[in-house]
């Protein structure tokens, strides 16, 4: 893998890193129900 | 409620506190909740499904455990609410089966009879039916069922001993207990209660030796001693820490060749370039620079739920509620707090227990001082470098004790103050302590809740971890300058230009902008910092080229300011664990106190008033120290 290639390589998984991070920043939250419901207290 | 003609499709597990209603929910649903020899496990209602021995399927839900149907605190509000059917989506359950310690029948009881009262159908589970053997109690469990007009079936919930009956008495719909005789024994309830509760424990129940003392009682002579006590609290604990250093080394020294080897390997299979870079100094030395501690926070795990499993947590609390009370709190919140050493969020939780309002939230709010597993991996990064390698591992242990005593005598100082500032409680509360005989440690709980946490700190590292290690590595790689000097091409990046802007700041604590953009990375999560240290300071891991298991520590005990004076100093370290012990970096507890508190400014002052103590705190012990000619 030449030079070039490799630059281009990183360069698209630091793309694709930033991109899921900014997904699930703005993704609604799933709510856990904790206190009211089920399903939450696992420690 | 929603019972079909062949039965119950809901049914509630409900008892006192460590009544083993946890076990018996994991056993009948096969599910893997945390549960503990101490009261307060359980916070909140816990849902699954079992089946009935004819494959119909019940859903079972999981009350945190109550003494009384009085809801004195949020977790017994739940409680109530499950039984009335009030909690949302959830309707009155067809079926209580009331779990109760056989060891302890008389106190128990009083809830069963509670329960009966409010006329639903109910089953009693006779639990624990070993340990009322072996404390050479004798019970009569048809002579039970016929006074109290409920089905009751003696089980061992941790051996799956009973599990059959109780799942036949699912099978077909249950009538409503007979009308209360108790009530008219007395006017006062609660007194006609306990005067049926007495003949009917002289009916049902009979220890012959009853003046005899127990194993649990002859070692409580010594643990809960007000002196011998304190040694063997303070002994253990300090065991606890000597051994989570001294046997991790092992496993750690195996991760550590290996992560070498596999990054060599990967160096070896390209050509120089952006990509090779990002694998080795971005993945390997930052995902996996994080991987190296999980055989310390395995062993951590591990000494929690074994001291929880044999009972000792609760004798624990009952030592330390004297502590408690000087520093405004009770021994309920010691259980919180001392969770808060795992992880703070399941200790806010827990803080649910407290009947107090002002309590629980003083709880709360120091609760994040207790330093949770997720600082281990930077004070095992730092203690090494101020103790130096040939130091023995009991003196990194020291310091380990005493990084945990300060921020525990911090949070209860300011626990105090706190208290003192929020006023006295309404009606004053009572603490109630249950010690419950010391158990066999249940050795397949205990792995399997280490094994979740393994898991979860091994995904943490492989997802977030790995995505900020990536981040930082392009911070620090990008723009690229022309000079083939690695401390320009640093100094010329998005990161080293951050650093720039970052070092008058965090200077007066004695770090470099290289430290303050690690600091700054790590409140995302606490462990980034070590990956951070790992990419930041990677300008002499590329001169350094000796495979040494202190790596990491050899570069930054090389790292130096401009003019050549060491960046890690004993005194900027120092100042460095201090930042540590008190800045709370960690977005999720900030989300939990907000929920728990119900209110986003308890949460966010909670976060300014923390990092804004560690700052300072940092701050003067650096310039204290400067002063005095460290």
């Amino acid at each position: 893998m030449n030079l070039h290639c490799q630059t281009l390589l990183a360069l698209a998984i630091v793309s694709i890193t930033l991109g899921i991070f900014t997904v699930r920043l703005f993704m609604p939250k799933k709510k856990s129900g904790c206190g009211k419901g089920c399903d939450c207290g696992k420690s | 409620m929603s019972a079909t003609p062949d039965g119950p499709s809901l049914i509630a597990l409900i008892g006192n506190p460590n009544a083993g209603k946890t076990t018996l929910f994991n056993a009948l649903t096969g599910a893997n909740q945390h549960v503990g020899n101490y009261a307060g496990v359980t916070v909140a209602v816990k849902s699954g499904h079992t089946y009935t021995p004819h494959g119909r399927k019940v859903r079972v839900l999981d009350l945190p455990g109550c003494y009384s149907l009085r809801a004195n605190s949020p977790d017994e509000k739940v409680a109530l609410d499950a039984l009335h059917g009030q909690l949302p989506g959830e309707p009155v359950p067809d079926l209580i089966v009331c779990v109760v310690d056989s060891s302890n029948l008389e106190r128990h009881l009083q809830l069963v009879l509670q329960v009966i009262e409010l006329g639903l159908p109910c089953v009693l589970a006779l639990n624990m039916i070993d340990v009322a053997e072996r404390n050479g109690l004798r019970l009569d469990p048809v002579k039970l069922s016929e006074e109290l007009g409920i089905p009751v079936i003696p089980m061992q919930a941790n051996a799956k001993r009973g599990i059959v009956e109780l799942k036949q008495a699912l099978r077909l719909p249950r009538p409503i207990a007979p009308v209360t005789t108790w009530t008219h024994l007395h006017d006062d309830p609660e007194t006609g209660r306990r005067l049926f509760i007495n003949q009917l424990c002289e009916l049902v129940a009979r220890r012959p030796n009853a003046h005899q003392q127990t194993t649990s009682d002859r070692l409580d002579a010594v643990l809960l001693h007000p002196v011998y006590g304190w040694l063997a609290l303070i002994g253990i604990f300090f065991t606890v820490f000597w051994a989570i250093f001294s046997f991790a080394e092992i496993p750690m020294h195996w991760i550590e060749a290996g992560q070498g080897s596999f990054g060599k390997w990967v160096e070896s299979l390209m050509v120089e370039g952006d990509f090779r870079s990002l694998l080795v100094d971005g993945v390997i030395g930052g995902a996996g620079g994080v991987i190296v501690f999980l055989p310390q926070i395995v062993l951590l795990f591990l000494f929690i739920g074994l001291l929880e499993s044999s009972g000792y947590m609760a004798r624990a609390a009952y030592l330390m509620d004297g502590v408690m009370a000087k520093a405004g709190l009770s021994g309920k919140s010691f259980l919180p707090l001392f969770s808060s050493y795992a992880c703070a969020i399941p200790g806010v939780m827990a803080a649910r227990t407290i009947h107090s309002s002002k309590e629980r939230l003083v709880t709360i709010f120091v609760a994040p001082w207790m330093s949770c597993s997720a600082r281990l991996p930077v004070f095992f990064l730092i203690i090494p470098l101020l103790m130096h390698e040939n130091e023995g591992s009991w003196k990194q242990a020291l310091t380990l004790f005493a990084i945990y005593g300060l921020g525990t005598a911090t949070a209860f100082i300011v626990a105090r103050i706190l208290r003192g500032r929020l006023g006295e409680d309404i009606s004053p509360g009572h603490f109630l302590l249950e010690l419950p005989p010391y158990r066999t440690p249940q050795w397949g709980y205990i792995f399997r809740h280490v094994l979740d946490r393994a898991m979860s700190f091994v995904k943490k590292a492989g997802t977030i971890i790995l995505g900020l290690s990536i981040l930082l590595w392009a911070l620090s790689t990008y723009p690229k300058s022309n000079s083939s000097e690695p401390a320009e091409a640093l100094a010329h990046s998005a990161m080293g230009r951050i650093g720039a802007v970052i070092e008058p700041v965090v200077k007066p604590l004695g770090f470099d902008g290289r430290m303050g953009t690690a600091i700054l990375t790590s409140f995302a999560a606490r462990e980034v910092f070590v990956s951070s240290m790992a990419i930041l300071y990677r300008v002499e891991e590329a001169e350094n080229e000796e495979q040494t298991r202190n790596q990491l520590r050899d570069k930054l005990s090389a790292a130096t300011w401009p003019d050549g004076r060491p960046i890690f100093t004993p005194l900027s370290l120092i100042s460095l664990l201090i930042f540590f012990i008190y800045a709370l970096q960690c977005l999720p507890t900030s989300a939990v106190v907000a929920r728990e508190s119900g209110s986003w400014k308890w949460a966010l002052g909670q976060f300014l008033f923390m990092t804004g103590f560690a700052y300072a705190a940092s701050f003067l012990v650096f310039q204290a120290g400067k002063l005095i000619g460290f």
